[in-house]
């Protein structure tokens, strides 16, 4: 059994991130269980959810400390569930995305807010460079373009999944922001 | 791995959208509800569907009822709420286990243990027992589904309602279902008068107290009954008895333990618990939130462990669960507490305006719960008090009656007035109260997600509904027109004057603050961004009591993000050097 751990803020597309990967994951032919966001999150408070694959998987949340991967949308984020990684697992970190207007984002209310300043110690860090992405890509899916390098399902399981997903130029523009990230 | 099909028709669901689909399945004429998380999304996945009829309710007391006309009539209907509108559907709950149902009745309740989004932790097992009506628990979305579909069967053989209860993990967690065919959809049959039975009058509810303890006991000893709980042979040296989403943690923390995963919460199948407890040395009960299984275990006199080392907040994990078996302190929650961000009201949404003036007010704020709710938090700090739906209106009478001195502002939002406010309103006009309120009007329900409410003047099915006048309402329950008034949510200097003048009048006086909530008007019509005029802004951060997201301080001056600015230009308003402007530099 493994465990992939989204985190982000309101409207990165964390959701829809960890939707994708566990629908892929699904039609690779693995038992797979998610644990969506809880409570108001939708208002800005952090945004995390949870895919474990396997072959039976039985609780939708891990043991503390047992997770693989750690994909992350903002530094602060993945500084805050660093704890939750296995030493051997890894951080896929894209800091610096925009958040979709309309979002909303609040000040973290313990530790220092300036994002820049938050210092990640895990020997499995892995930062994407942001700067790789188009103008309003979005960096949801490049993101999981580069988590699915990780992962056994192959392209056509997660081309179909973004299928599943979206409809027309969306599509286009969302298969394009992952296949940019696993290349 | 190349399959990019599924093998078979199986689907990634969550908990609600499953129980939505064994619904389908059972071929329900109709379900209701009123939105709470995390119950929400279970109505959500039954709207426009044919046959259907999806109706969000004013409140859960109105959902049953309307649920209970449904079954008295021959038809299959599903009732699904959070667990503290459970407390408001309450009253009919304990006469529906009186008059039974004809077509299958099932209550969906989902609790939070944890709190994620709710004011209490409650337990809505006990309501099974109080109510004497039988309780299915799934452990995941495959079980939602079925167990869902079986309870309309079980409803129908027993003519008893049928409660089902998930929890967060279940409800919000998605895993795989492999659903079935949906039914053709069979015409009700029509009411079947039976006044002995329908009019709960003291003559003719004098047995019914025992009819319903035979049924009950029918249902204990029911084999089919009994097929929603299962044994799992492990160790005989260890045996847990679990529901819900408590198993799948056992499944981890102890993956060689003997295991009687309960379906069926109350009444408990009693032949199965004695059976599974002979076979092991030692039984211990993990549950989440109160010792509900583990005291109906111990009055059938069958000692077991467990029941006294749950979590603060009554959320397990596989952690908790791990560390209870290990008799180890468990630990308080699984919750991150490095950032720990706040939630806050979104960029543009027309509430920052008016709590930016009662900011400098100097009132008791009785609140209400919505996303207005969120004006506890900084930088507003209004709101006093929040108990439950409608509380405000009456708490801020009971303040007036205590204190006549006190200046004291009930804030209620447009779907919360309608589903408990209206009563509240009328209480105050007749026992001629001092009640200083303002109805917050954003045409929404916004904290779950937007669905419509009787102000949205749309229905549930996406069509045109009759749109509530609340000015006219609070007129025709005896509010002095003098003392109703309408304002533009954005408009400060307007609600400054018309709450301080609400504020100076004694009785009633209802102020309608309106404009709609910020996604619903982006999506409408979306506004261009505001920006700070970096060579008129003086840094005097006046525009900083707004609360608003979009604006942050930048070396001196204020900065607006322009992905965030939802354009409604309330800021400028503030801003004593005219230096916020439309459209780029």
């Amino acid at each position: 059994m493994n465990t992939i751990l989204f985190a982000g803020l309101g409207g990165q597309g964390v959701v829809t991130a960890a939707d994708i990967t566990a629908e892929a994951l699904f039609r690779a032919g693995l038992d797979v269980k998610t644990s969506a966001i809880r409570g108001m999150s939708q208002r800005g408070a952090e945004v995390t959810c949870l895919v474990r694959y396997g072959e039976r998987v039985f609780s939708p949340v891990p043991a503390k400390g047992t997770v693989d991967i750690l994909a992350a949308l903002d530094r602060n984020e993945a500084a805050t569930w660093t704890g939750w990684v296995r030493p051997a697992g890894c951080i896929l970190l894209l800091d610096g995305a925009r958040s979709r207007a309309g979002g909303s984002q609040s000040t973290p209310r313990t530790g220092d807010p300036s994002a820049d300043s938050v210092a990640l110690h895990h020997a499995g860090l892995a930062e994407l460079d942001p700067t790789g992405l188009d103008q309003g890509a979005p960096a949801n899916l490049y993101l999981v373009g580069r988590l699915s390098r990780e992962l056994s399902a192959d392209v056509p399981c997660w081309h179909a999944a973004i299928h599943a997903r979206f409809d027309g130029e969306s599509c286009s523009v969302n298969t394009r922001a992952f296949d940019a990230g696993r290349a | 791995m190349t399959t990019t099909r599924p093998s078979t028709n199986r689907q990634l669901l969550t908990g609600n959208a499953a129980v939505a689909r064994g619904a389908r399945e059972a071929g329900i004429r109709a379900a209701f509800s009123y939105p709470g998380t995390p119950a929400t999304e279970i109505l959500q996945s039954l709207l426009g569907i044919d046959g259907i009829v999806a109706e969000w309710s004013v409140n859960e007391k109105i959902a049953l009822e309307c649920a209970l006309g449904v079954s008295l009539c021959g038809g299959r209907a599903l009732v699904s709420m959070k667990q503290v509108g459970l407390n408001v559907a309450a009253d009919p709950l304990f006469s529906v286990a009186y008059t039974g149902c004809t077509g299958g009745l099932v209550i969906v309740v989902v609790d939070d243990p944890g709190m994620h989004s709710s004011q209490n932790c409650q337990d809505s097992r006990h309501y099974a027992r109080a109510a004497r009506l039988p309780m299915l628990e799934p452990s995941d979305s495959h079980e939602a589904y079925q167990f869902v579909k079986k309870a309309f069967d079980l409803s129908e053989r027993f003519a008893s309602p049928v409660l089902v209860r998930l929890t967060t993990g279940v409800s919000h967690a998605r895993s795989v279902v492999a659903p079935g065919e949906i039914p053709e959809a069979a015409a009700p049959v029509g009411f079947g008068r039976d006044r002995q039975r329908f009019v709960l009058i003291p003559p003719f509810v004098e047995n019914r107290p025992r009819e319903i303890d035979d049924r009950l006991q029918a249902i204990a000893s029911d084999a089919e009954a009994g097929a929603f709980s299962r044994m799992e042979n492990g160790t005989t040296d260890e045996g847990i008895i679990t529901t819900g989403i408590a198993y799948q943690y056992c499944k981890e923390a102890a993956p060689g333990a003997s295991i009687l995963k309960l379906g069926m919460v109350y009444p408990l199948p009693q032949f199965l618990v004695r059976e599974f407890c002979s076979r092991v040395k030692r039984v211990r009960v993990i549950e989440e939130q109160d010792p509900f299984l583990a005291t109906e275990i111990r009055a059938m006199g069958i000692a077991v462990e467990g029941g006294d080392a749950l979590t603060s907040n009554g959320e397990l994990s596989v952690d908790a669960v791990a560390a209870i078996l290990h008799g180890a302190p468990a630990p308080s929650s699984h919750r991150a507490t490095h950032s720990d961000r706040l939630p806050t009201l979104c960029p543009g949404c027309p509430y920052l305006g008016f709590f930016s003036v009662v900011k400098r007010m100097d009132v008791v704020v009785a609140g209400d719960i919505g996303c207005y709710t969120l004006s506890v938090f900084p930088p507003f700090e209004v709101t006093d008090t929040t108990l439950c739906m409608g509380a405000g209106l009456s708490m801020a009478q009971g303040m007036g009656i205590a204190d006549p001195a006190q200046r004291t502002l009930a804030i209620i939002g447009d779907s919360t007035f309608c589903h408990a406010g209206i009563p509240t309103l009328l209480n105050a006009v007749y026992n001629k109260r001092d009640l200083r309120m303002v109805i917050l009007d954003n045409a929404a329900v916004a904290m779950t997600g937007l669905q419509p409410s009787p102000s949205s003047g749309i229905g549930a099915d996406g069509k045109p509904a009759p749109r509530l006048d609340f000015a006219g309402l609070s007129r025709s329950l005896g509010v002095p027109t003098s003392q109703v008034a309408r304002i533009d949510g954005r408009n400060l200097a307007e609600l400054e004057r018309a709450i301080s003048a609400m504020l100076a009048r004694p009785g009633v006086s209802v102020l309608i603050v309106e404009q709609p909530c910020a996604i619903v008007a982006s999506r409408r019509a979306p506004r261009p961004a505001q920006r700070v005029d970096p060579s008129r802004c003086t840094g005097c951060r006046a525009c900083l009591a707004l609360g608003c997201a979009a604006l942050v301080e930048r070396e001196g001056t204020v900065e607006i993000r322009a992905g965030r600015c939802a354009g409604c230009g309330v800021c400028a308003q503030l801003c004593p050097a005219a230096a916020i402007v439309e459209g780029a530099a």
